[in-house]
Formats: structure tokens, C-alpha cells, sequence
């Protein structure tokens, strides 16, 4: 299993600076969760670490190696990235769209490794019984957690989700966060997500980083990072913050007043 | 309970088999009801007596001379248009993607439409193989010149379309003026041509395209599931570790050179390369593992049926098969579409 560690991490979209500098290490067996507001840069910052965009400056270490130097090839075999987006188009089952998430074992013919894997992936996600169902006509919950199984069935060591559950209800996104936290410390992966519910992210996190336009504010354990202050300096926003020990709840209150002007 | 799933998935694969198979049954009898109907009608037993003796001297020179070259360029030229299209849908994620739609063929009539004006040719050849190494070259061309324009503006799917239709619309009006300016009997020529026929078939020219496709083919299989994986999106396939970019150049240069190669011998059939991969689709679903020999197996079915029916329709004469394949392949079509799964795309 590996440490990722990126250093010094930059990049530039459109002339606009949407990484900074960006700094942090994320421990193998621990979640870490990334917040921030909408165009904070959380979605870019898992793509340059799943070396979908380059980026312009700094370098991102997978233990001693430098991403940089990897081939994409083998960067598939160690990271699964679940994009924002779930939309599967085409005509695509269940069980097909999980098992592409194993396409860098495939052969012609699939083994019947491949096959076990995808199996057991789909049983413990719950999603066994529509395997034959095809993927577009699920809602876009279901779709989210076959997408989310996609993610897991490459065994990664590096789990990166951007918004995994985001069109979940509310049972559905702890029984998957429940299980992603039971993998990652079972297969002492290294999970890096990208949330936008606080509580969840103080809920399942190990470590939280926020990110503010393009730069990382602050990082730490949830309970130390996650304060009335930081939220209203960063979302703009009047919050109480509960704490028993080590758990925290927050409670959005209000809007900070501002110019009306959207951040994005 | 892995020993069901397993089951499942040899049932479902078992019956994509069944289905290739029974594609590859029709395509057989087709191309035995093809070698049998024309002017001279010959029924099987005599046709395969004939393939191998030369029993009757005359159904024996009309057999090799005309009709296995036709009938060997239908099943060959239908299977790397339905290729063609497949490919092409597939790597701009677009329904209506074909060799036709992106301005291919276009590029392929402007080319035999400067053999047949001013009699050039880009290559110094037979006189035989004017007209299709000019097509060819001109396809060809088409090809690079979208690829030139992904290379400026990425290669996304919204770019090589829209480049594609601008580069049809600009030799779709290069034709137009050389016809302006052509001889009537030229125009005639380029006009037949366009029309798209089987009718200039010789066993050579369908070993070519047969070597292009079986080439092709075995390329693209090889890569059917990264192919597969494309059809999930550009992010989707690239967070699975696919260079998007570098999938679809490869694949657009096989796309030139299956749509090249079978346009520049026959003309122009817009058909084919549209609706074998939807057919294929509709009973094989998404996997390119059955939808490449599927989508082959569907456009040689689709051609072979409309030379047949070339040859039927008026009994003597031969209609140009261009003409012929969208009439009979568009019915069976809308039915597929009406009665066969929704939500495809």
C-alpha cells in the first residue's frame, strides 16, 4: 500500500490559477476527506493525482515515486478515480460497467478472477440483484453506487471518489461511507474524498483538508480544523459548531452577508 | 453463489455467440442466393459445381468473372463500412456518426470526380485504378485533415464532428463545381459512381479490401475493451486509465483506411456504415468484443441483400446497389428502432 504525497502542486486553467501550491500527505489506511466551496479546485486536485491533468508545476509522490515518471498504464493499476459525473450512457449492464472498472487485468476472455472480484464487490455494495439490469435506466442513486463499485472492484490502493454520494439518501450514503471506511482500514488503502456535507466529512474522515480558491486553508483532524470561524471565512457562512470530545456536529445557520456575488 | 454469476455470465455470452452466429448463417446464404440470381440463374447445386469445374463453360466465366467478385466485394465492402460506422459512433459517442456524416465519402467522390474530369492521378498507376487510388487518396486526406483539426482544437467528439461536417460541406461543393464544369458523358460517369455499384468487382480489388479489414479488424479487437470503456465518456474512460486522446487517433486512422479502401472500389453507399452498428447494437448491446464481428457481419448482410435485390428488381438489368440498400435496409430498420430495446443512446 502506498503514502501519497503531493508537493507544491500547481495548475493553471484558462490563465486561471485553479491549483496553488497545494501541499499535504494522505496516510494509507486513513480517509481524508477534501471540502471546500463550489471551484475551490477539489475536483482538479484528484484528477492531477489520478494523472488525468498534468499539473503545471510541483510533483505528486507515490511513496518514493514520482507520478510524473509513471506510465498512465500503471497509475490505472494503483488508483481507481470515481469522477462527479454519473451518466452511463449506452447499452451497458450492471454487471458490464463494474467489470470495465477491471480493465487493466482483462483479457479477451474473463478470467474467472475477474469474475469472483466483481461478484463479491457488487454483494457487498447490494447491487447483485440487478446485475442484468442495464446501467441507463437505473435512477441516479443506483447509478452512483454501480459507479462507486466500478471504483472498488480494481482492488486500488489508492481510492480517489469525488462526490460518492452525493445523489444518495441519507441511509444509503452512510452504508456506503460505512463501507468505504471498512475497506480502506481492512486494505489499508490510502482514500481520498471529495465531500461537499460537512458531517459526513467529520463523521468518516481521518483528516479534513479545505480548499479555497485553489489553495489549502487549512488541514488537520476534523475536530480541530472544522470551527465557526473557518466556515464563515471559507463558505461564507454563520454556523454552530457541537462538540462532544472528538465528534463534531455543524449546523449551517445563515448566510454571511455579502455583495451577492457567487462564489464559483 | 460465484458459480451462478459465473453462469449468468456464460448465458449471456453464450447467446451473444448464438446470435454472431446466426449473422454469419444469414451472411452464407445470402452470398449463395447472390452467386445463384442474375440474368443467367443458376440454382445452388450448379453453382457450386461450377465454382469448382468448369462444367458450363459460359456459368463458369460468369461465375468467376462477375459474379464471385460481386458477390465477394458485397460481404467484404458491407462489413468495413459496418465497421467503419461502428468505430466512428463509438469514439465520438454519436448515433448519427458515420463514414458519410464526416465528410469521408465526400472526400472519396471529389477524388474520383478529379480522375474522371481531368483524368489525374495522384499516384502513377493502371488506368484501371484511376478513379478508386484517387478516391482513396482523397478519403484519405478527409481523414487527416479532421485529425489536423483535433490536433489544433483536442480531440474531443464536438470537434471531429463539427470539423467533419465542415470538410463534407467543402468537397460536397468541390464536386458540385466540377460537375458544373464536366462533359455530359463525365458527369455521367461521376454521377454512376456516386450512386455506389458492385459492378467494377474484380478478385484482386476484393483481396485488398478483404486484407485491409481482416487487419483492421484484429487491430480493433485487440482493443475492444479499452474501445468499450469509451463509450462510458472521455472522463469516465481516463479515470479507468485510458489515454482518450491517443485511443482516438488510432482509431480514426483505421477508420480512414476501412472507409477508403471500401468506398474507392464501389462508390459511395451512406447506409451501411449507419445502421449495421445499430442493428448489431439492438441484439448484442454495448461489448466490442460481439459488436465488432456483429456490426461486420450486419453491413455484410445489409449489401449482400441489396445486390441481391439490384439484380431482382428488374429482371436483365443491374441498379446501382447504393440506391438499393437504404430501400430495403431503412423498413427493417424502423422496426428494430419501433420494436427493439429503447434508451440506446
Amino acid at each position: 500500500m502506498v503514502t501519497v504525497r503531493v508537493e507544491d502542486v500547481s495548475f493553471c486553467y484558462d490563465r486561471k490559477k485553479v491549483l496553488d501550491r497545494i501541499n499535504f500527505t494522505a496516510e494509507q489506511g486513513e480517509i481524508t476527506a477534501v471540502i471546500g466551496p463550489n471551484g475551490a479546485g477539489k475536483s482538479t486536485l484528484l484528477k492531477t493525482i489520478a494523472k488525468i491533468v498534468q499539473p503545471d508545476s510541483g510533483e505528486i509522490f507515490f511513496d518514493e515515486k514520482r507520478l510524473s515518471r509513471m506510465r498512465k498504464e500503471d497509475v490505472s493499476r494503483i488508483v481507481s478515480y470515481l469522477p462527479q459525473d454519473n451518466v452511463i450512457p449506452g447499452i451497458l449492464t450492471v454487471f458490464e460497467v463494474v467489470m470495465l472498472g477491471r480493465i487493466p487485468y482483462l483479457n479477451w476472455r474473463i478470467g474467472e478472477e475477474d469474475l469472483k472480484i466483481t461478484v463479491k464487490v457488487m454483494k457487498e455494495l447490494g447491487i447483485d440483484n440487478y446485475a442484468k439490469r442495464y446501467a441507463n435506466k437505473l435512477s441516479g442513486g443506483e447509478r452512483q453506487v454501480v459507479l462507486v463499485a466500478q471504483a472498488l472492484v480494481r482492488e486500488p490502493e489508492v481510492l480517489l471518489l469525488d462526490e460518492p454520494v452525493s445523489n444518495l439518501d441519507i441511509r444509503n450514503k452512510l452504508e456506503i461511507l460505512e463501507l468505504i471506511r471498512k475497506i480502506t482500514k481492512e486494505k489499508k488503502m490510502t482514500t481520498i474524498l471529495v465531500l461537499h456535507d460537512l458531517n459526513l466529512a467529520a463523521m468518516y474522515a481521518d483528516n479534513v483538508i479545505i480548499l479555497s480558491g485553489g489553495r489549502v486553508y487549512a488541514r488537520g483532524k476534523p475536530y480541530e480544523v472544522l470551527s465557526e470561524d473557518v466556515l464563515s471565512s471559507v463558505y461564507g457562512i454563520e454556523a454552530e459548531i457541537r462538540r462532544n470530545g472528538e465528534k463534531i456536529q455543524v449546523i449551517p445557520l445563515r448566510p454571511v452577508k455579502c455583495d451577492g456575488k457567487r462564489q464559483f | 453463489m460465484e458459480t451462478e454469476y459465473y453462469r449468468i455470465y456464460k448465458t449471456v455470452f453464450y447467446r451473444r455467440i448464438f446470435f454472431i452466429s446466426v449473422f454469419a448463417v444469414v451472411c452464407f446464404i445470402l452470398a449463395v442466393v447472390d452467386l445463384m440470381v442474375g440474368p443467367i440463374s443458376a440454382c445452388f447445386c450448379s453453382v457450386l459445381i461450377n465454382l469448382m469445374y468448369p462444367q458450363n463453360e459460359t456459368l463458369h466465366v460468369v461465375i468467376w468473372d462477375y459474379r464471385l467478385p460481386w458477390t465477394l466485394m458485397a460481404l467484404l465492402v458491407g462489413g468495413a463500412l459496418g465497421l467503419a460506422g461502428l468505430e466512428m459512433q463509438t469514439i465520438l459517442n454519436n448515433p448519427l456518426a458515420s463514414p458519410y456524416t464526416l465528410g469521408i465519402s465526400a472526400g472519396a467522390g471529389f477524388g474520383a470526380a478529379v480522375a474522371y474530369v481531368f483524368g489525374l492521378n495522384v499516384l502513377p498507376v493502371p488506368l484501371e485504378f484511376t478513379v478508386p487510388v484517387n478516391a482513396f487518396f482523397f478519403a484519405f486526406l478527409t481523414c487527416m485533415l479532421i485529425m489536423f483539426i483535433g490536433k489544433i482544437r483536442g480531440f474531443t467528439s464536438e470537434t471531429l464532428v463539427l470539423g467533419g461536417i465542415a470538410i463534407a460541406f467543402l468537397f460536397h461543393s468541390m464536386l458540385a463545381l466540377l460537375e458544373y464544369f464536366a462533359s455530359e458523358e463525365t458527369l455521367q460517369a461521376i454521377v454512376f459512381w456516386m450512386f455506389g455499384s458492385l459492378t467494377k468487382s474484380t478478385l484482386p480489388k476484393a483481396q485488398i479490401v478483404f486484407a485491409v479489414l481482416a487487419l483492421t479488424s484484429a487491430a480493433l479487437m485487440s482493443r475492444s475493451w479499452k474501445i468499450t470503456a469509451l463509450r462510458l465518456g472521455d472522463e469516465k474512460a481516463k479515470s479507468l486509465g485510458i489515454n482518450v486522446e491517443r485511443m482516438r487517433i488510432e482509431v480514426l486512422i483505421y477508420i480512414s483506411l476501412l472507409t477508403s479502401v471500401a468506398v474507392c472500389f464501389v462508390g459511395i453507399i451512406a447506409f451501411i456504415g449507419l445502421v449495421a452498428p445499430h442493428m448489431a447494437r439492438i441484439l448484442l448491446g454495448e461489448d466490442q468484443r460481439f459488436l465488432i464481428p456483429g456490426s461486420i457481419l450486419c453491413g455484410t448482410i445489409v449489401l449482400s441483400a441489396g445486390a441481391i435485390a439490384s439484380k431482382v428488381i428488374v429482371p436483365g438489368a443491374i441498379f446501382p446497389v447504393g440506391i438499393i440498400t437504404s430501400m430495403i435496409g431503412v423498413p427493417f430498420f424502423l422496426l428494430l428502432v419501433v420494436r427493439g430495446r429503447k434508451h440506446i443512446w
